[in-house]
């Protein structure tokens, strides 16, 4: 394997995939990232057995194919401090490689390509299309209410489900859960569905062009994304998704209307007041008005804020989690959040004021029970 | 005929020697008190056949005159009270003076003794309590003592005796505790002729070393309160035995059995004990005496109090002080440490001398105490904070290195969390989008209602669904996301067993959910998390200990380390 290319061409493509490759592994061949060369491109691959990524970029001149295992830490570090210069690479037959640049070389030791995974198979997959801007919006409204809990697997993703008349994606973790759908989609097959891992979404995202159409790939465990000139390999998370329809509240007959920036605000202040463990705020609900307090008993902290906002019922008081609201603020793109309620223990439902056309999109989030009700 | 008469005298003297003679340890106990009674600065202690051979106890002390040794063995005979007056206030061992009468009753008991102001020593034989031989010997200062042939007129004894493993093992806990009970006296133990043990008088802490095994494992306490002083030593929760073994009470240098001060330490202890652990204590009372009565039972070990719940008080008071403060933090000792006492009975031991032990005894007072107390003042708290192996929190204190477990910090801090919600209302509970259906078994059911309510102030909210089936609604806002199937059957399972031992409601319930939902060995924590949980930890009422008894700190001195790399 010989070849020549750009610094930052191959800084690039290193960049692409150094989310995946483990920084300490078990496996120690996984701290390396594969490097093949064929006639026209440099193909490079990382993986953590779970997801693997592959992307190519093309040297400068090739002058011998070939292909090995290279150290990641060592390569990405390496190429990230070199200037925008020509870099060869050269394989000798002890498998080691030299890297050369005018002003001298480097020279380390690889691992031979046998000993690299192999990329999973994707033969009798299923091919989807998709419009770019739709999977990365659908994929960054859902992804921050996925559970990083371990001991419900099956909630340690985003849900996607491709039906013939719309697309949906869900994200929950029990305590919060969002759900996005777009009705514009057609599919003439029958659905799919499948749990999509966080970290292959995060990378997903980093990877999605702003337009154009990007090709899934999927077959029994496993997905493909394909990107211009990346794939992204995942597995799937195993088990069945939980019945969420069941548990959005259909009668909640209370409706309180706020400004978006403005609670973010004062939920953000107040919140420094709460306790760090359990982030809990009250909002208390009154005509037109809100006040959102906390308070900390074991730092003696103490705070509360009133704003105004469009409310008609009876009062409440209602406990939070001041984390998941902010989280549930973030992803509302309307100036105008609508907050619909029943009873402090009931879920309530967020949306935004105005939905985009062809979407419907709205997140739930667990109340915290106030002990003051008890006493009520 | 009339069939009551008087008993013959040896019969009414081997009578009275069952009070105070129970078995060799017995007369070896009353024959040390003697030798310690006048006054000895050395104390040799011969047996032979666990005792039953020979007992022998020879001293350096004042010694009697030919008049006093042939007094000495009649009942009530005694040099060291006089009247009623002495009797309320006494300051020595002995005073009842019966030991001689009665041993000398049940073995055959040579005496041989010379008082300071005679240039003549005399030796007595008896046989049966009565005097078989006066002779005039060369003058040795003191007194030796030998028994021999105990109980061999007394065959219902002897056969009471238990093997002569546990016989000489009564005798080496007399031989401790006195041992104990006057450090500054060279102390000589010899078995079937071996000297097994020598023991130079010694500072108390020396000696602490050479009964028990390592002292510095242990908490010292000093105290001086209305007219009582206290010094005792007392192990850390953790480091308890099996048995009661080392547990010592001396008041004003005697051994004494008390069963309220035992309590009065145990309870000051509590729940920070493991299960079947007993902490090794060693206290030492001294008091006025005429506050004390020794005069409960023949063998003295008993006493009374004038004013039991001051003192009782008093020791529980210390003791949980002691329990609470930093000093309870153990050292790790990465060098092996020798646990268990350098007192054993067989094969010819050197006796271990001062220098290393010295050595090791200061490099204690040096403990790692300020540890905790920047923690609390924080001028500059955990500068920085390292999670190992996802088990361990490690930072760099002054003295070296502290170690804190993850897991019973947090369970520590839960537990406190729930003992607080016994009072006062909790503080929330997160509401779940999909409640939990549990069946449960009969048995798991009724322990749910038993403690439904507690679960409730801790932040459980359930319903019943029909028969033994419950929906988890909420949960506490602490525990683990997703979790809460399984730490409420473990709650039940945990409680349920726990029950029987008498607990207290709350503490059980406290205990099993603290111990179930606190993050676990193998939970890997941010730095904010890590700062979050020792902020909570000291601020607890106990940081050091989890409500198991399990340590949560460990420190690593500085000192140690060194030693480790041969600086």
């Amino acid at each position: 394997m010989k070849f020549t290319i750009l610094q930052n061409d191959l800084l690039e493509a290193l960049q692409r995939i150094s989310g995946v490759v483990p920084t300490r592994s078990t496996t120690p061949i996984l701290e390396n990232i594969l490097f093949e060369l064929d006639e026209e491109k440099l193909k490079i691959t990382g993986t953590d057995l779970e997801i693997s990524i592959t992307t190519g970029v093309t040297p400068k001149k090739i002058e011998q194919t070939g292909s090995i295992a290279l150290p990641a830490r060592v390569i990405t570090e390496m190429i990230r401090s070199l200037p925008a210069i020509p870099v060869q690479f050269e394989l000798d037959e002890t498998k080691r490689v030299r890297i050369t640049t005018d002003q001298g070389y480097y020279q380390v030791a690889g691992i031979s390509r046998n000993e690299f995974p192999d990329n999973p198979s994707l033969s009798e997959a299923r091919s989807i299309e998709l419009k770019n801007d739709l999977l990365r919006r659908m994929f960054s409204k859902t992804i921050f209410a996925v559970s990083s809990e371990e001991l419900r697997p099956a909630l340690m993703g985003v849900y996607m489900q491709i039906m013939p008349d719309e697309f949906r994606m869900v994200a929950t973790d029990g305590h919060r859960l969002s759900k996005i759908i777009d009705s514009s989609f057609r599919f003439d097959e029958a659905g799919i569905q499948m749990i999509i891992p966080p970290k292959a979404v995060q990378i997903a995202l980093k990877n999605l062009n702003e337009e154009g159409n990007i090709k899934l790939q999927l077959n029994q465990g496993g997905l493909c994304f394909i990107f211009d000139n990346t794939t992204l390999y995942t597995r799937l998370v195993e088990g069945e998704y939980p019945d969420y329809e069941k548990v959005i509240p259909r009668d909640n007959d209370k409706k309180m209307v706020v400004d978006r920036s403005l609670l973010m605000a004062t939920v953000k202040r107040v919140s420094l007041f709460s306790s760090a463990l359990t982030h809990q705020v009250r909002f208390s609900l009154s005509q037109n008005r809100l006040a959102v307090c906390s308070e900390d008993a074991d730092i003696g902290g103490e705070a509360r804020e009133e704003l105004n906002v469009e409310y008609n019922d009876e009062p409440m008081e209602l406990g939070y989690n001041a984390q998941y609201i902010l989280d549930i603020l973030k992803h509302v793109d309307d100036d105008k959040v609508v907050f619909t309620l029943k009873n402090p223990v009931r879920a309530a439902v967020v949306k935004p004021l105005s939905q985009k056309e062809n979407e419907s999109f709205m997140m739930l989030i667990m109340p915290i029970k106030l002990n003051s009700q008890e006493h009520q | 005929m009339a069939s009551i008469h008087l008993l013959s005298d040896l019969m009414m003297k081997r009578i009275a020697a069952g009070e105070v003679v129970e078995r060799p340890a017995s007369v070896a106990k009353e024959l040390i008190e003697n030798a310690l009674d006048a006054g000895s600065s050395r104390i040799l202690l011969r047996i032979e056949e666990s005792g039953v051979s020979l007992i022998e106890v020879t001293d350096d002390g004042n010694g009697m005159t030919e008049e006093d040794v042939l007094l000495c063995c009649r009942r009530h005979a005694t040099s060291k009270i006089r009247d009623e007056e002495d009797l309320e206030a006494i300051t020595t061992l002995g005073f009842r003076g019966e030991a001689l009468a009665s041993i000398s009753a049940v073995s055959r008991m040579v005496i041989t003794t010379c008082h300071q102001s005679e240039n003549e020593g005399t030796q007595v034989l008896l046989e049966s309590g009565e005097i078989r031989e006066v002779l005039k010997v060369a003058p040795r200062k003191g007194t030796t003592v030998s028994v021999r042939d105990l109980f061999a007129a007394v065959p219902a004894r002897r056969k009471f005796l238990k093997t002569p493993v546990t016989e000489l093992r009564h005798l080496i806990r007399v031989f401790r505790t006195m041992v104990l009970s006057h450090p500054k006296i060279d102390w000589t133990l010899q078995v079937n002729g071996d000297k097994t043990m020598h023991l130079l008088r010694n500072t108390l802490e020396e000696r602490l070393n050479d009964v028990l095994g390592d002292s510095r494992e242990l908490i010292h306490i000093h105290r001086s309160v209305s007219g009582l002083n206290i010094e005792a030593w007392i192990s850390r929760p953790g480091d308890g035995r099996k048995s009661r073994e080392n547990q010592f009470v001396f008041i004003n240098g005697r051994a004494v059995q008390n069963r309220s001060l035992s309590h009065a330490v145990l309870s000051a202890y509590g729940n920070r004990l493991g299960r079947g652990e007993y902490p090794v204590y060693i206290l030492y009372i001294e008091m006025d005496p005429r506050l004390v009565d020794v005069n409960v039972h023949p063998m003295k070990s008993e006493v009374r109090f004038q004013d039991e719940h001051l003192i009782y008080n008093l020791i529980r008071k210390i003791t949980e002080d002691a329990l609470r403060g930093p000093a309870v933090i153990p050292d790790l000792h990465l060098i092996t440490k020798k646990r268990g006492s350098n007192l054993r009975f067989r094969g010819n031991e050197t006796p271990r001398l001062s220098s290393q032990l010295s050595l090791e005894a200061q490099s204690t007072e040096t403990a790692p105490l300020p540890a905790s107390v920047s923690f609390r003042e924080g001028e500059k708290r955990f500068p920085e904070l390292w999670q190992i192996h996802n088990r361990y929190i490690l930072s760099q204190i002054k003295s070296g290195i502290t170690i804190i477990d993850q897991h019973v910090a947090h369970e520590r801090i839960l537990y406190e969390k729930v003992l607080a919600c016994k009072k006062s209302a909790p503080g929330g509970s997160q509401q779940l989008l999909f409640p939990q259906t549990l069946q449960l078994s009969i048995d798991d059911y009724s322990t749910l209602t038993e403690i439904n309510t507690a679960l409730e102030r801790i932040g459980f909210g359930l319903k019943e669904f029909g028969k033994q089936t419950v929906v988890i609604e909420s949960v506490p806002l602490d525990i683990r996301k997703g979790n809460e199937k399984d730490i409420l059957l473990d709650i039940l399972d945990d409680y349920r067993e726990n029950r029987g031992t008498g607990e207290d409601f709350w503490d059980a319930v406290a205990k099993s959910y603290a111990c179930k939902s606190a993050v676990k060995s193998g939970d890997s924590l941010t730095l904010p998390e890590m700062t979050s949980l020792i902020d909570q930890l000291f601020a607890t009422s106990e940081p050091y200990f989890c409500p198991h008894g399990r340590p949560i700190i460990v420190n690593l001195s500085l000192e140690e380390i060194d030693r480790r790399f041969g600086r």
